[in-house]
């Protein structure tokens, strides 16, 4: 599903340069669950960036499903983003004034779904994530676990293929952070691929392989038992 | 799609009510002024077009050359109405009408006096007028009155009246031939009946070969597309023609000033038609713009300090598919819809306001609901106004980079704090243009207000004379006398608040020939100088039986050249007169000009007003009381009516009053906006800096220390916009000065006061709210970190 090979990004400030990615290769599987590891500053961020389509490469080769897309212009990006990728983030990112149905269902109105199929289908993830109790509060109003849990209803809602996870258990407790993970592994039993940015060893252990980086390059590949 | 947007941008007013109210506020207050502005504005434009031959209607003025002064008037001769027609094919119709008089009509034992026209039969043809009753036809009727409504309703209770007799100025008896409309408040020619000229009077006969003296305003309907141009040089050679001699109107030449200037254009200086109230039109519809503009900068100001809160709702955005179109189109929704909603609100307030406002400019101001023009500027108004306040923001919050906003790392740097700073400092430059203008205008009506008029209008009232009152003059001005409350009288043809009399005709030995001297004149009777308490410079003031005698002010004997002129004599028309006097110069005409040159001739016989001067400790309202008595006493068939002098002398600042009231309303308004964009745009600095101020102040800043940190950089601000405004005001406002020959120079101890002003309006905002986070605990503002 998705083959890197090469991929550069390189920071440039007035008197630094800082090599984000440096000749990064690897390939995931259509229905995979990857983690990736590392220290901080190691680019796991940057390529999670680059793989769901919000920033672009300055070298190398980024095939989606067998596409060129590194470059891609801004319209062309935010077209393949809103119908194959979704994410998950470590803050959550919801947005404020919206409820917890109208979060969800952002990702149906820019598809161009219609009002009546988008009230079936938010409400049939709602309640798989069961937070149907919750669709007219405010994410203000939610515990964090239930924050991240309306949030990886959103990156499920229009049946991405693939699911960009940056640390999605950072900001919950160790019973919450594993409610969480439960549903990415249902998720990717149904088929979905699931990329995922961890500092977590016991999160790692969730996925069928781990890519440690360092310094803008994979060191190692485990396969997870 | 929208809908979700109108629920964001719902959600977001709601959330953060504050500054919704800040930039709904801006914004109401904004489009209410220009609202406001724009109805007046429509409503200088609509004068006279009332009249169906609107585009084809002239009135004449005449630029006469006297030494090469040139001097522009409507004052032309009474046959050439006539002849014009006569002789111009292009000319359809052409009247003559007089300057407009006070007439008494009397129906019965109702008395009313009303501003009257007399006029030359065609003055239907060229100006509309609904007939309620009768036709045009009557103003070839010598015996017809026409009235209007409202004077016929007062005389005689209804308005079917035609072929009621009806007497006038105590003299003939006339007939009701014709009932009309009132004229329209936004009509140049104003009269409240209209009296046809007798053809077969003497009065008339005499004039109609009268091509010298000129009485009577002459208005024309040329046909459409007629050579304006050349008839102005056809009607000179006509006038030249039919006057045989050399004059000041034949030196000079003809302009025909089109129907559609009559109420903008209507100043001529050095024989052009250089303006006149458009420059106030003008004037204001900028400051709509500008009051409007200011608070679309608000607005924008506004939302783009809150873009930290809205960048993280963009990132998302982006992140679930939105591309950057679909995000502009939400926050261009967003300022309509807040566009639309500051607009009925705005509505409202200009509805409120709108019974105030016409009192004010003493106008009928409409809001012109069937007209197409005023929905497409309500709709230009509300589309402007909503892209240009969101146009900014939309572009700077739907640029932002996701990846970035998301991290969290998203600091907007100096450079994106720059375009807001240039945004509040225009705000205060237009503020201080505006405050130093007002002032200006303020200061500049006081001056002339307070000037010495060389006489002294306080206390002294004009009254009406008539013919009993003449005839018994001297009884009366012993039972005023008598009342304990007069103490002085004395009778002047004119009021002293006007000269409505000029001659060219004075000569006396030792004239240089041809001088052509144009002097004003009114007719006095004794008293005069010791009643208007005018100084007599050189000789005395008149006496009783001053027969043939003559005073003259101080600039008259200046231009006459005249050495020790008291006893001298002069010949006026055909009569020697001798000057027994010299008065200092009284400002009769224009509060802004320099006095004109004046010769009171000595009358005893008739007058048109009776002055009298008030003892200085007489109760006012009493003292009208007992005059009016002695008035009925020997004056039973008209009715008593009188003005104060310094009341009527104030009636010529009306229109600089006027200015200077509104300028103080819009400029006031303005700057509350720009307030309220302060306001709002320091509560967000200060937001920002909370963590900040905590810090220094658990590093010991004291409260003091924090508010000069945080005002410091917006009065830095207040600072240039002052640096700019100043030169633009100043040659502004010297510009507009230099309408006036009576006027003050701008001291720079104005802008003195306009700087402090505007920086203690600066500081008063800021620390209004800076204050607030000084004062706060730091724990507190640490810990929510």
């Amino acid at each position: 599903m998705i083959k890197i090979t090469g991929l550069e990004k390189i920071y440039r400030t007035e008197e630094v340069e800082t090599v984000a990615l440096n000749k990064l290769s690897f390939e995931v599987k259509e229905g995979e669950f990857v983690a990736v590891m590392g220290p901080s500053g190691c680019g796991k961020s940057t390529l999670l960036n680059i793989l769901g389509l919000l920033d672009d490469p300055d070298a190398g080769s980024f095939l989606f499903n067998g596409i060129e897309v590194a470059k891609f212009n801004e319209r062309k990006r935010a077209d393949l983003r809103k119908h194959n990728i979704g994410f998950v983030f470590q803050s959550f990112n919801l947005i404020d004034e919206l409820t917890v149905f109208e979060n969800v269902e952002l990702p149906l109105i820019y598809t161009g779904v219609k009002t009546s199929e988008r009230k079936k289908i938010v409400e049939n993830v709602l309640d798989k994530m069961q937070i149907m109790h919750r669709r007219n509060h405010y994410p203000q109003q939610l515990s964090g676990g239930q924050q991240q849990r309306v949030a990886v209803a959103r990156a499920v809602v229009n049946n991405p293929k693939l699911i960009l996870a940056d640390e999605p258990t950072g900001n919950l407790d160790s019973s919450n952070g594993n409610e969480v993970m439960q549903l990415l592994t249902d998720l990717n039993e149904q088929g979905t691929t699931i990329i995922m940015v961890t500092h977590s060893e016991h999160d790692a252990r969730y996925s069928h392989r781990v890519i440690r980086m360092l310094d803008g390059q994979t060191v190692m590949e485990n396969i997870m038992a | 799609m929208i809908y979700s947007y109108i629920k964001i941008a719902f959600r977001n007013l709601v959330r953060n009510k504050a500054f919704s109210f800040i930039n709904i506020a801006g914004l109401t207050i904004g489009m209410c002024c220009t609202i406001l502005i724009l109805l007046w504005v429509h409503n200088e434009r609509s004068w006279d077009k009332n009249n169906s031959r609107y585009a084809d209607i002239y009135h004449i003025f005449c630029n006469r050359n006297f030494n090469g002064e040139i001097s522009t008037g409507p004052d032309m001769m009474y046959p050439l109405a006539a002849a014009l027609k006569a002789d111009f094919p292009e000319v359809q119709h052409a009247v003559a009408v007089n300057f407009g008089e006070t007439t008494l009509f009397t129906s019965g034992d109702k008395k009313l006096n009303r501003r009257t026209i007399t006029s030359s039969p065609e003055l239907f043809d060229v100006f509309t007028a609904d007939f309620i009753q009768g036709s045009k036809a009557a103003l070839s009727d010598p015996d017809a009155v026409i009235l209007t409504e409202s004077t016929a309703r007062a005389l005689f209770n209804q308005v079917n009246v035609v072929g009621q007799p009806i007497r006038v100025n105590n003299g003939r008896d006339a007939i009701v031939k014709a009932v009309i409309k009132d004229v329209p408040r936004n009509s140049t020619l104003q009269y409240e009946a209209v009296i046809p000229y007798n053809p077969s009077s003497e009065r008339v006969l005499e004039a109609s070969s009268d091509w010298v003296n000129c009485s009577n305003r002459v208005f024309l309907a040329l046909q459409p597309g007629a050579n304006t141009a050349a008839l102005e040089k056809n009607i000179l050679k006509l006038v030249a023609r039919n006057a045989g001699h050399e004059n000041p109107t034949t030196r000079g030449s003809i302009i025909l000033h089109p129907m559609s200037k009559w109420r903008l254009y209507e100043e001529f200086n050095g024989g052009l038609n250089t303006g006149g109230r458009i420059r106030y039109v003008k004037l204001f519809s900028w400051v709509a713009v500008i009051i409007l503009v200011i608070a679309c900068v608000n607005f924008m100001n506004l939302s783009t300090a809150r873009s930290e809160k809205r960048a993280k709702e963009v990132g998302i955005r982006k992140t679930l598919g939105s591309e950057r179109k679909q995000l502009l189109w939400q926050f261009l929704t967003e300022s309509l819809l807040l566009t639309i909603a500051a607009f009925v609100l705005a509505v409202f307030a200009v509805y409120a306001f709108l019974p105030g406002f016409s009192k004010l400019l003493n106008a009928d101001i409409l809001v012109p609901l069937n007209e197409p023009r005023t929905w497409i500027l309500v709709g230009s108004i509300i589309i402007s106004t909503g892209v240009l306040a969101g146009s900014y923001p939309a572009l700077y919050l739907s640029g932002f980079n996701p990846v970035k906003v998301l991290k969290g790392t998203y600091l907007p740097g100096r450079s994106a704090l720059l375009p807001r700073k240039i945004l509040v400092t225009s705000q205060f430059i237009v503020s201080i243009v505006l405050i130093s203008a007002t002032l200006i205008i303020y200061k500049q009506i006081h001056h002339v207000q307070n000037r010495d008029l060389g006489y002294n209008p306080d206390n002294l009232i004009m009254v009406n004379s008539s013919r009993d009152l003449d005839k018994n003059f001297e009884a009366v001005k012993n039972e005023l006398n008598a009342t304990g409350m007069v103490a002085s009288v004395t009778r002047t043809s004119g009021p002293v608040t006007n000269l409505f009399g000029f001659t060219s005709g004075i000569s006396w030995a030792g004239a240089p020939v041809n001088t052509n001297l144009v002097i004003g004149f009114i007719f006095a009777d004794n008293g005069l100088a010791q009643t208007l308490n005018t100084a007599v410079i050189e000789g005395r003031d008149f006496r009783q039986g001053d027969t043939n005698t003559v005073m003259f002010n101080k600039e008259a004997i200046r231009l006459m050249g005249l050495q020790q002129p008291v006893g001298k004599e002069i010949t006026w028309g055909s009569r020697k007169k001798r000057i027994v006097g010299i008065i200092d110069n009284m400002v009769m005409t224009s509060p802004y000009e320099a006095p004109s040159p004046l010769m009171i001739a000595y009358e005893n016989k008739w007058s048109g007003y009776m002055d009298i001067r008030l003892k200085d400790k007489a109760d006012v309202r009493s003292a009208v009381a007992a005059i009016g008595n002695v008035y009925k006493q020997y004056s039973s068939d008209y009715p008593f009516e009188y003005r104060f002098v310094d009341e009527a002398f104030n009636e010529k600042f009306a229109t600089e009053q006027l200015i200077g009231k509104l300028s103080v309303i819009f400029s006031g308004l303005a700057i509350f906006v720009c307030c309220l964009g302060l306001f709002g745009l320091v509560s967000f600095s200060i937001e920002r800096r909370t963590r900040e101020i905590g810090i220094r102040k658990v590093l010991g800043a004291n409260v003091s220390q924090l508010l000069v940190l945080m005002s410091k950089e917006f009065l830095w601000l207040v600072g240039i916009a002052f640096l700019v405004a100043i030169p633009a005001s100043w040659w502004a406002m010297s510009e507009w000065l230099t309408n006036f020959s009576y006027r003050i120079t701008i001291q720079p101890v104005i802008f003195i006061v306009v700087g402090g002003l505007t920086l203690i309006i600066a500081l008063v905002t800021v620390s209004l709210n800076a204050s607030k986070a000084a004062l706060s605990n730091p724990v507190k503002t640490l810990r929510s970190d």
